[in-house]
Parts: structure tokens; C-alpha cells; sequence
């Protein structure tokens, strides 16, 4: 792919090592971070989670960037990478107490569910920016429930804006594929949001 | 499908929503945790590769420390499989082949004449036994052995 617009600092990191290596490293991460954080934090629903899965995102950026080739875009590269640390942590914790946001189903019953939520995860403090506002909460606990495949492409595709062969690209599948599963996930968070009480006439 | 098709499909509040969900900040503890990382794995010790061993052993004996290694047949251990592989084949269709053929099938000895026997008879010291204090199968080995009869044998 020629057109990529990481692939000089792509290349620079691959060239040197060192104290270069760690430079150019650096001007990865610090364009990188942000996006893979929020991706495996609406992935995983909560905090600790999501930092989990964006250290071993980036550790393995940095690890393995010498091997990629520009097949795909650097970017695609580093969702999918970022995707499956977050739908793997989101499996290993299947059946644990879940902590965090991904819990906190406010239009419910708000001032309760925000209590029970921090008496069982004292330690994981909500991020200023999560309390954001009641529906964007009830998106969060919908991309939490439903499954991580759908969660993953309603995150790729809305809240990181990618365009749909990005999209397969990072999903490693095709077109065909990334239409069908978007439509599923679509119909998977229209039933969420109208079992929750979201309001129906922003559903319509 | 295009873009705009599937879009309309969600609502323009819920894409709005989401779209206004993508402003997280990593927290400083992300690149404290991934520069740990990447130190540590600086630090951690490195496997030595498979070539190590060939470019010192090599060293060794040409400061004469190390001897060369001994082959089998002075062969590389390519040709020794090789070899060793014909010969398992080779023995493989041997027993296939002799089985197959009567030529290769061991013959057995012809019965001997009445002659025959009474002339090795007479070369043998012989004690006389009955039959019946003879065992089965002393007397089926006796028989085959060429034993006149039940009677007696010598």
C-alpha cells in the first residue's frame, strides 16, 4: 500500500533501534495511544480492562513493527491488534464480576446501580469523560452485553470513524462480511437500547 | 451497500451518541506500563541461537581444544539416514520377495529310507524304552525322530 500516512514513521522505526528506536517508538505511541485505549475501553466496558488490553496493544506494536510489511494500513494493523487484546481480556473475564462502567445502567435506576458499582470496584474509578450522559451510558452497557464481534465493529466503525474496508482490513474478512455483521450489530443494539427504555423516539 | 445505506439504518441520535464517544484519553499509567514492558523485555535474557554452537565447536577445533566429531562410515548424518533407510527397505523387500517365492523356501528334508535308518542305528548306542514310560510328547518327538513304533525305540 503506498498511500499510508504512517509508513515514514512506520520505516524510521524499523531502520534503527536503540535510543533511535525508542524515539520514533515514542511518536507512535503518542499518535496511537488515545485511539487504542478508547477502542479497548467501549471493547472491554471498563477501565482496568481496557488498560490492560492497550499495554499488551502497544507492547506488541512495539515488538513486532519490524515485521510489517504495509499489506495493510498501519492504522488497520494497529486496530486489529487493539480489537482482539480487548475481545480476549473481554473472554478471559466472562463470568467474573464485571467492574466499571460496562455496569452502570443509570436510566434503570441510576443513583442505585451507581452505587452498587463502586461498592464492588472501590479501586476502579470511573474516568472523568465516562460520565458522560445517560444515553451514551446505555450504548456502553449495550456494546458490553452484546457480542465482542458486533461490539467490536459498532466501536470501528462509529466512535473510530473507520471506512468499511478498513474495517475489513482490521477485522481480517471481507466486504461481505463486514456489511452483514454491521447490520447484526446494528439490530443487536436497537433491541438493547428498546429494552432498556432509551428514548423511542430517537429510535425511530 | 454503501456507507450512507447502512448508516440509516441506526438512528442519527444513536451514531451521534456514539460518534461523541470516541474522546477518551489514555491515562499516563499506559505508557508507564508499556515502557516497563519494553524494558523488561531488553533486559530479559536472550535464547541463544541454533548457530551458536556450530561457530564455537568449529573454533575450538581449529585451536585444537575440541575434536572433530566421529561419523559413522565417515558419512554426513544425510547420507547415513539415506543409508540406513536402503537397508531397511532392501531387507523390507527381501522377506516380502522369499515369501512369495518357492525358490527362496526352505526345503525339507527328505524322509530317510528303511536302510538308511537301520545304518544309523547301528552307529548308536541305544538304550530300549517302552512306549508307555514314555511321555505324549516324548513319544511324538521319538516318532519323529524316526522311532520304529510304538514299541521301541532306538
Amino acid at each position: 500500500m503506498t498511500s499510508d500516512p504512517d509508513q515514514t514513521l512506520v520505516e524510521r522505526c524499523q531502520s534503527s533501534s536503540g535510543a533511535d528506536f525508542d524515539e520514533a517508538y515514542r511518536q507512535i505511541f503518542a499518535l496511537y495511544q488515545d485511539r487504542v485505549y478508547n477502542t479497548c475501553f467501549r471493547v472491554t466496558g471498563n477501565a482496568n480492562d481496557a488498560l490492560d488490553a492497550a499495554q499488551e496493544t502497544m507492547v506488541i506494536i512495539a515488538r513486532r513493527i519490524s515485521g510489517f510489511a504495509f499489506r495493510s494500513k498501519f492504522s488497520s494493523w494497529v486496530y486489529r491488534i487493539a480489537i482482539n487484546a480487548a475481545i480476549d481480556i473481554r473472554r478471559k473475564r466472562m463470568g467474573a464480576p464485571r467492574s466499571g462502567v460496562a455496569t452502570i445502567v443509570g436510566v434503570v435506576d441510576g443513583t442505585e446501580m451507581m452505587q452498587q458499582v463502586a461498592d464492588e470496584t472501590p479501586q476502579a474509578e470511573p474516568h472523568q469523560q465516562l460520565v458522560a450522559n445517560e444515553n451514551q451510558q446505555l450504548i456502553q452497557s449495550a456494546l458490553s452485553d452484546m457480542n465482542s464481534k458486533f461490539a467490536a465493529i459498532l466501536v470501528l466503525r462509529y466512535i473510530e470513524g473507520l471506512s468499511y474496508d478498513e474495517i475489513a482490513d482490521a477485522q481480517e474478512c471481507t466486504l461481505g462480511t463486514v456489511k452483514s455483521r454491521l447490520n447484526r450489530a446494528h439490530h443487536s443494539l436497537r433491541e438493547f437500547l428498546e429494552s432498556r427504555g432509551f428514548d423511542s423516539t430517537l429510535l425511530t | 451497500m454503501t456507507d450512507s445505506h447502512t448508516s440509516s439504518e441506526l438512528p442519527q441520535q444513536v451514531i451521534a451518541e456514539l460518534q461523541e464517544m470516541g474522546g477518551l484519553q489514555a491515562p499516563p499509567e499506559l505508557w508507564e506500563g508499556v515502557s516497563s514492558q519494553l524494558i523488561a523485555d531488553k533486559l530479559a535474557p536472550k535464547q541463544a541461537p541454533d548457530k551458536l554452537w556450530d561457530g564455537v565447536h568449529a573454533r575450538l577445533i581449529e585451536e585444537g581444544v575440541a575434536s572433530k566429531p566421529t561419523r559413522i562410515f565417515g558419512l554426513q548424518p544425510i547420507y547415513a539416514a539415506a543409508a540406513a533407510l536402503l537397508i531397511v527397505l532392501g531387507v523390507a523387500f527381501q522377506l516380502d520377495w522369499s515369501g512369495s517365492s518357492s525358490i527362496y523356501s526352505p526345503q525339507l528334508a527328505p524322509v530317510m529310507s528303511d536302510s538308511a535308518k537301520a545304518e544309523i542305528r547301528s552307529h548308536v548306542v541305544f538304550v530300549e524304552v517302552q512306549a508307555h514310560e514314555m511321555s505324549g510328547a516324548s513319544q511324538s518327538l521319538a516318532a519323529a525322530l524316526g522311532g520304529v513304533s510304538s514299541e521301541v525305540v532306538r
